[in-house]
């Protein structure tokens, strides 16, 4: 049964996972070769330098990406269980329901794992060549709450579609709009984030919550 | 699991209303702050303020002298003649008009001589508090064609002392060996707490790093020719230092600044023996103040700025003796004083003062327990078909959280149908 879920899953979510992984590797590539351009023409102490100095992780133009893919694969996780009314013949497999509801949200936080790490790694693992490993732990505490606020948009598009009620979708949208706002406040201030990490951990803990809490309140019959 | 999905929508809700409601409310009743521009005058030997009354115009601007004893308000000027009375700073405006005198205080002055002698120091908490790399690059003191070049090596001060080429992204052996035995032979205790250096080839001499170590010692290093030059400076038992600071002024008489532990504020000097001396009434820390010193021919202007209050020290430039003191809060602005009787407290992620993003709850107010218990009032009256405790725990909310537990209760009352 598990592995028939997650084959539902993945059926439904491999063509955004391929294109999110594609567009993840090609702005990776992206920041490389900027990094690497200017390498080319300002020389590399200039990059140490502005890292030192003036605060730039030359990761910049991947701040929003994780995000979008985040939103992208919580959509096409979703939106076909609403759309197409397949919530209901979900719920009524024979297999407990929270445990399927966690089993969806595990298909697809790991599908995101995955793409974000092949994205933050190819980034790190080139850094690691041309900085010292304290300027690349720095880049990847920059980078880590990008990559966290990617899982809390999709947990809150997940919790949005799988909610029954237009009125309760606003309101956890607007509570998700905020919660992300704040995650971008300082996105490109070099480790700005280091005493939020726990706080963004518990955002997570929290939204996930809210996806069981949907379909407890979709069973109960709240619907539109 | 509908309980606890309602339970932690709630909490999240109110945690992100109590701080969008007053960052809106901020963005809609922003006041400017009343900032006056201060600065002492050779001629008056008193300060002189030019104050823009929250207008931020100069043409509107409220001009006097103030008394050096009892700072209270003397004389008024106009524009021109506030800038004849502080020809250090209006130097251009009054070259230009050819009114610059020839002489201060029986002092001859040049353009020139105003201009080698002034300099600003400026130093912000945000400076301070914000993810600090402990790789600083070294820049070469003594460069062999006299001209300053970007740093090719960092130096960290962790462990042990490590010299790092950029280009390589590797250990200089040759330079971190000697600087290892020039660390050694000072008595270096790693690591080091903090550095101060401008790294920048805009600059007419480098002064190289400013050193606080684990033992609290004080070392002043720099590279030239490739070897290291550090010198130790010997404090008096009583100074503790907190923060050091490089400078690398024309006139070339200090080294830099450290503050202590009692928020006293020193020069370092530039001499052989790295004399300090402490700048008079100066109560300054680094973390939390900003501090502006305007230095001339005839005083050194100290501003320390902390929260809404600031305060000006006018400082003899021979023994940095007290000339005179003028104190400056910014009233309460009406928006401030309004929000407090609206919202319980507010949370904030960021802060002009820190480069740093998280909650901090703060600005309680016990004014806005009125509006809180006539909210938790019409909580109570509206909580129909819930139980005594539900209602109970509604109310108690509402009376600490006020506005921030209050929409969410009335809110999600519609989902609970």
């Amino acid at each position: 049964m598990y592995s028939s879920i997650i084959f539902k899953e993945w059926l439904k979510t491999r063509r955004v996972f391929f294109i999110a992984l594609a567009l993840a590797l090609l702005t990776a590539a992206y920041a490389i070769l900027t990094t690497n351009s200017f390498i080319k023409e300002h020389g590399v102490i200039s990059l140490w330098l502005s890292m030192l100095d003036k605060d730039t992780s030359f990761a910049g133009s991947l701040t929003y990406i994780p995000l979008a893919i985040g939103l992208a694969l919580g959509v096409a996780q979703m939106v076909p269980e609403v759309t197409q009314k397949r919530l209901k013949l979900t719920l009524h497999l024979p297999f407990p329901q929270f445990r399927l509801v966690a089993m969806m949200l595990a298909t697809g936080l790991l599908e995101l794992l995955v793409i974000y790490l092949l994205q933050m790694g190819a980034v790190l693992i080139y850094d690691a060549t041309i900085l010292q490993p304290e300027l690349v732990g720095r880049v990847f505490l920059t980078m880590l709450p990008w990559y966290l606020a990617g899982f809390t948009g999709y947990l809150f598009v997940t919790a949005i579609c799988l909610e029954g009620t237009w009125y309760m979708r606003i309101l956890l949208g607007l509570v998700g709009v905020a919660v992300l706002l704040v995650m971008f406040l300082q996105p490109n201030v070099m480790a700005a984030y280091n005493y939020m990490l726990v706080t963004i951990i518990a955002f997570i803990g929290i939204v996930t919550v809210f996806s069981f809490g949907s379909i407890a309140r979709f069973k109960e019959g709240h619907q539109d | 699991m509908k309980k606890t999905h309602y339970i932690l929508f709630f909490l999240l809700s109110a945690a992100v209303l109590s701080w969008v409601l007053p960052w809106l409310y901020s963005l809609c009743f922003s006041e400017r702050d009343r900032e006056p521009f201060v600065s002492y005058s050779p001629i008056t030997d008193s300060f002189i303020v030019t104050d823009f009354e929250g207008t931020g115009k100069s043409k509107e601007a409220d001009i006097f002298e103030v008394d050096p004893v009892t700072q209270a308000p003397g004389q008024h000027f106009t524009m021109d003649q506030r800038d004849s009375l502080l020809p250090e700073i209006f130097v251009g405006q009054l070259s230009a008009k050819g009114m610059l005198p020839d002489s201060i205080k029986g002092v001859e002055i040049t353009m020139r001589d105003i201009r080698m002698n002034s300099w600003i120091f400026t130093s912000w908490p945000r400076d301070l508090n914000r993810s600090i790399p402990t790789v600083y690059p070294l820049m070469e003191s003594m460069p062999a064609r006299f001209k300053f070049e970007d740093p090719e090596v960092v130096l960290t001060m962790n462990d042990d002392v490590e010299i790092i080429d950029i280009e390589q992204n590797a250990l200089d052996d040759v330079k971190t060996s000697r600087f290892a035995r020039m660390f050694a032979d000072k008595g270096f205790s790693f690591p080091s707490k903090e550095a101060s250096g401008n790294v920048t080839t805009r600059k007419a001499y480098d002064n190289g790093y400013l050193i606080i170590d684990n033992d609290n010692k004080v070392y002043h290093l720099k590279m030239q020719a490739g070897r290291p030059s550090m010198a130790r400076i010997t404090l008096s038992d009583t100074i503790e230092p907190r923060h050091v600071f490089v400078m690398e002024n024309a006139d070339r008489l200090h080294y830099g600044l450290l503050s202590d532990q009692n928020g006293n504020l020193y020069t370092i000097n530039h001499d052989e023996t790295y004399s300090v001396d402490k700048l008079s009434g100066v109560n300054f820390n680094p973390a939390t103040d900003r501090l502006t010193i305007m230095r001339n021919l005839f005083s050194w202007c100290v501003k320390v700025k902390s929260g809404d209050s600031s305060k000006w020290i006018a400082l003899s430039p021979d023994d940095f003796s007290i000339l005179a003191v003028y104190d400056f809060t910014n009233p309460t602005a009406m928006s401030r004083e309004v929000e407090k009787w609206i919202f319980p407290f507010t949370t904030t992620f960021t802060k002009a003062d820190d480069k740093y993003v998280y909650p901090r709850i703060e600005n309680w107010s016990w004014q806005a327990m009125l509006l809180n218990v006539i909210l938790a009032v019409i909580v109570i009256f509206a909580a129909r078909g819930c139980t005594p405790r539900g209602t109970a725990l509604k109310a108690v909310a509402t009376l600490i959280c006020g506005l921030f537990a209050f929409i969410p209760i009335m809110l999600m009352k519609r989902i609970n149908k």
